[in-house]
């Protein structure tokens, strides 16, 4: 929960001035230091972008009412009048680019400085 | 439980950094892919991100805008820009200078893409965005000489110290804004084709002036009516191709009177033996990329007097016919400095208003279509090219040596030969005259001139009374325009009107010969003979691309001018018109009556062989009989009325005048075919020449009309509303990038046709329509498909376009002081 805060933030503002693929080593860096599980890593780096990126994709649509996004989605996916369509898309790109990067963060980790094993005695 | 740090083995430690360098492998990976373009495809992270992507370009569709000061480099003064609920920009500023600074500002944040796009096309530079696909257009539009007329223009207008200083501050406007982007708010064409707007430049303002020069003034007819001179002879060309039409209506009323002493005309070459030997030599395909013009590109402009309108002052209207595109061809504006106070539309990379009115007077354009482009046949001395035979002498040629830099591939030069015609444009591929003496063909084209439009359009906005408009029009070269006039003093008046070579009659109908300086082009006609009429007897002024005049002019301008049929419409309608109001004019522009139906129904019906019909042929043969000859969206007889008489063309001429690409001819026109209809139906030319029996003129007629019910039942099943007119015709309005269909109007169902005063056609149709009431307080109104913003993620992208389908014409905002309240004012923005 923490860590999809962290890296929530962090990337949106960062994205403001810096390019897009910033939300990778963003992922990757908070994964590293916050992460306990790769699983965790992983939905961890997926959900922060994908809130930030939902969450804005979302806005700028509503404030368009969907124009936009509907004439995209015909010419990229060949399906008119489905704004829908990318608004479910962009995120989902977005989102593997943070979990995929989050997962890396962690297996470094593990390389680095191994988190502690719980271990049954 | 403990925590037990000592359990890894050296293998799962090996295990591990596999692991984080494959997923590193991955996630760099994923980056990469994403981070760019796939063949046609976009990249797919900058351009989904919300930060950077498309997201940014959705703009918003709800809520009021807000006044908001932009802190900017470039003016002397504060410009205010009150925005309308149109979105048009109602520009204040307090000198010349920054009026045109805040013009090419609020411009390119509308238009910016649209303005690149067009004047890189012009000066042949798509490759670089596009690849090696658009290498074939760029070396057609250079060959063409675009860059050399934009770079004499250029010069021109830079000497001249208003227009100079129009130009740059336009420029300087243009690149304050350019100057302002950040990538994530560049407009969604450069995020699609991923690239970045560069500096605007004064000689861009030359090419957009250029690309009209290339769009309304690059017809020619010359090649293929050299091929039919050589197959049939003089005779037929003389009866086919005439030098006037049987039904015409000339822009200056017959019988107009010119009060000038012309100049005396070149005499006429006689001996014409190199111009035959070279017509032997004529490579039939040297103009694969030379497009004929679409007869449906015209436009309509007229204007009533004080004593025809309800008014009492005069009414003055216009309608450009364009192929219709996204973002809009036009972008409205007005203009107010101490000096003027210009309303109208503009096109996006010229300074000032093109179409519009001030306070004094109203002016509009349509094209002239004087044979302003010929070919010479040019004898070289040998393969390099570098010397032609001309006046009896070898000539040295000019290099111009073009660069093509191709998106993903090495440059491409190409040499082009200049002479003094001008450049060799085909050159390749051509037949020899004798063996290793290569023939090319050079262009003699207006578009090579120096000239500066600006200027005439920098006097029009501020002109005050008919003296003024004359003198404006000294200014204007090409593409030659019919230029309506009508002030607050009740004068009205046109003038087909531009730079015209001075030429002996049908020069430049075929080849012309390129050794013999009594072929070139020798001298102009001087501008204030330019044929011109000012309050003519009946009351009205009105053009349509026809004839310009009668054919007691004393210069030849061409042998062939656009169908008369819009233009005789018109004047039928204005003739009868009486208390006109500019409801009445809106009315005409919209006028759906198909005059050639009218002219040639009576004819075709008598010659069909109603015996023969079956089925629907016989239903739709009832159907034109019961048409009232209007082009109405859901009039079935106009698509059968349509396909019948291309069928019908095709029927007649097919066989003798259409050689394909081995040998490019073209038909007689309508006009001359339905006289041979009408008077002459025993002609040789009935009679398809491929096949043994012996056709008539009844046959055909029969045919065609039977040929075009039956290929229209194969598309639409049978006789019903699916043959509907609007449905058939099926007007697009398309994106300027070809296939782009998700930012186009598509399918927009409305009436009108290519001969019909509502000129809508598949492509092509009024790309503006304006109506302007002089009077002490001006009244105008206008539309046009589409919207003011370039932008597809805008709601005010194509805000304007179901207005302009259904005929209707918006109240424009016309303010005479910055501080004037206006219900449909919606933001102020202050450039300080």
């Amino acid at each position: 929960m923490i860590p999809t805060l962290i890296i929530a933030v962090l990337s949106a503002i960062a994205q403001f001035f810096m390019p897009w693929w910033v939300i990778a080593p963003i992922a990757f860096i908070i994964c590293f230091w916050q992460s306990s599980t790769a699983g965790k890593a992983f939905i961890e780096g997926t959900a922060g972008i994908i809130l930030v990126w939902a969450a804005y994709a979302g806005f700028l649509n509503f404030q368009n009412e969907g124009g936009l996004a509907a004439r995209m989605g015909e010419l990229l996916f060949k399906v008119p009048n489905n704004a829908g369509l990318l608004l479910t898309i962009t995120p989902l790109i977005g989102g593997l680019v943070g979990g995929i990067a989050g997962l890396t963060g962690f297996y470094l980790r593990q390389v680095l400085a191994p988190r502690p094993v719980i271990q049954q005695v | 439980m403990r925590f037990d740090l000592t359990l890894i083995s050296p293998n799962t430690k090996r295990m591990r950094i596999f692991r984080a360098v494959v997923f590193g492998l991955v996630t760099i990976g994923l980056v990469w892919a994403l981070n760019r373009p796939w063949g046609p495809a976009p990249a797919f992270g900058p351009l989904l991100s919300p930060f950077t992507g498309f997201w940014q370009n959705a703009e918003k569709a709800i809520g009021q805008p807000v006044d908001t000061d932009v802190d900017i480099d470039g003016t002397s003064q504060p410009v205010t820009v009150r925005y309308d609920g149109f979105g048009v920009p109602h520009i204040f500023a307090q000198n010349e200078a920054d009026a045109y600074f805040a013009q090419g500002y609020v411009t390119a944040r509308d238009r910016l893409w649209q303005m690149e796009f067009q004047t890189h096309a012009a000066a042949g530079r798509l490759t670089e965005l596009v690849g090696e696909r658009a290498l074939e257009t760029d070396r057609f539009n250079r060959r063409m000489g675009m860059g050399f007329g934009a770079e004499r223009s250029l010069k021109m207008m830079m000497e001249e110290p208003t227009s100079r200083m129009v130009v740059e501050a336009y420029t300087a406007g243009i690149n304050a804004y350019i100057k302002s982007l950040k990538p994530a708010n560049y407009p969604i064409e450069y995020k699609l084709l991923g690239y970045a707007p560069e500096p605007w430049t004064p000689i861009k303002c030359a090419y957009l002036l250029k690309l009209m020069t290339s769009t309304l003034a690059m017809g020619a007819d010359d090649l293929r009516m050299t091929n039919i001179l050589r197959k049939y002879g003089v005779g037929v060309v003389a009866d086919l191709f005439p030098d006037f039409p049987a039904l015409e209506s000339p822009i200056i009323p017959a019988g107009t009177k010119w009060d000038f002493k012309a100049l005396p005309v070149p005499a006429t070459p006689t001996d014409a033996a190199v111009q035959k030997q070279l017509l032997a030599a004529t490579a039939p395909s040297f103009d694969a990329g030379l497009v004929r013009q679409d007869p449906a590109i015209g436009s309509n402009n007229w204007a009533v007097g004080a004593e025809k309108s309800a008014t009492g002052y005069p009414i003055l209207a216009n309608d450009p016919h364009l192929t219709l595109s996204l973002p809009s061809i036009w972008y409205q504006i007005q203009l107010v400095t101490p000096t003027m106070n210009a309303c109208g539309v503009s096109l996006p990379g010229s300074p000032g208003v093109i179409i519009g009115f001030n306070q004094k007077v109203a002016w509009g354009v349509t094209n002239v279509g004087a044979d302003v482009l010929d070919f010479y046949a040019i004898k070289f001395k040998d393969a390099t090219q570098t010397a032609y035979w001309h006046d009896n002498q070898w000539k040295p040629t000019t290099a111009r040596y073009e660069t093509y830099k191709v998106k993903g591939k090495p440059d491409v030069i190409d040499t082009v030969r200049y002479t003094h015609h001008g450049p060799v444009v085909y050159s390749t591929g051509t037949k020899p005259l004798r063996p290793n003496i290569p023939t090319g063909h050079a262009a003699r084209w207006i578009a090579h001139e120096p000239a500066n439009e600006l200027r005439c359009y920098y006097l029009l906005n501020r002109a005050g009374n008919y003296t003024d408009y004359r003198q404006a029009l000294t200014h204007f070269a090409a593409p030659a325009q019919n230029f309506v006039f009508a002030s607050v003093d009740k004068d009205i008046a046109i003038s087909p009107n531009g730079k015209y070579p001075l030429k002996w009659k049908d020069q430049g109908k075929f080849i012309l010969d390129g050794t013999n300086p009594a072929y070139d082009w020798q001298g102009w006609i001087p501008s204030d003979q330019n044929p011109v009429v000012k309050n003519p007897p009946r009351g009205f002024v009105s053009s349509a691309n026809q004839f310009s005049t009668d054919k007691t002019y004393p210069y030849y301008l061409n042998w062939q001018f656009a169908p008369s049929e819009r233009g005789r419409r018109i004047n039928e309608r204005l003739a009868v018109m009486k208390g006109a109001t500019p409801d009445s004019l809106r009315a005409l522009q919209n006028d759906n009556t198909n005059l050639r139906a009218t002219d040639a129904l009576p004819t075709l019906l008598a010659l069909v062989q109603a015996q023969s019909l079956q089925g629907d042929q016989i239903a739709a043969l009832e159907t034109i009989k019961k048409w009232s000859h209007r082009n109405d969206a859901d009039e079935i007889a106009p698509t059968i009325f349509t396909l019948w008489m291309e069928k019908l063309l095709d029927g007649i001429w097919k066989d003798e005048f259409d050689g394909g690409d081995t040998l490019p001819m073209r038909y007689p026109s309508f006009d001359r075919t339905l006289v041979m209809l009408q008077h002459d139906t025993s002609a040789r030319w009935f009679d398809n020449v491929s096949t043994p029996a012996r056709e008539s003129a009844r046959g055909i007629v029969t045919n065609s009309l039977k040929a075009a019910c039956d290929s229209l039942a194969r598309a639409n099943g049978p006789l019903s509303p699916t043959w509907a007119w609007a449905l058939n015709k099926s007007t697009d309005v398309r994106h300027l990038l070809p296939g782009i269909d998700a930012f186009s109007a598509m399918d927009v169902l409305n009436g009108g046709g290519s001969s019909v005063v509502n000129a809508t056609t598949a492509r092509n149709g009024p790309s503006w329509r304006m109506v302007v009431a002089l009077g002490p307080t001006p009244k105008a109104y206008g539309v046009y498909p589409g919207g003011q913003s370039g932008n597809p993620g805008s709601p005010a992208y194509q805000g304007l376009l179901e207005a302009w389908r259904t005929g209707q014409l918006n109240e424009l905002v016309y303010l005479r002081s910055v501080t004037e309240k206006h219900p449909k004012l919606t933001q102020t923005i202050t450039l300080k």
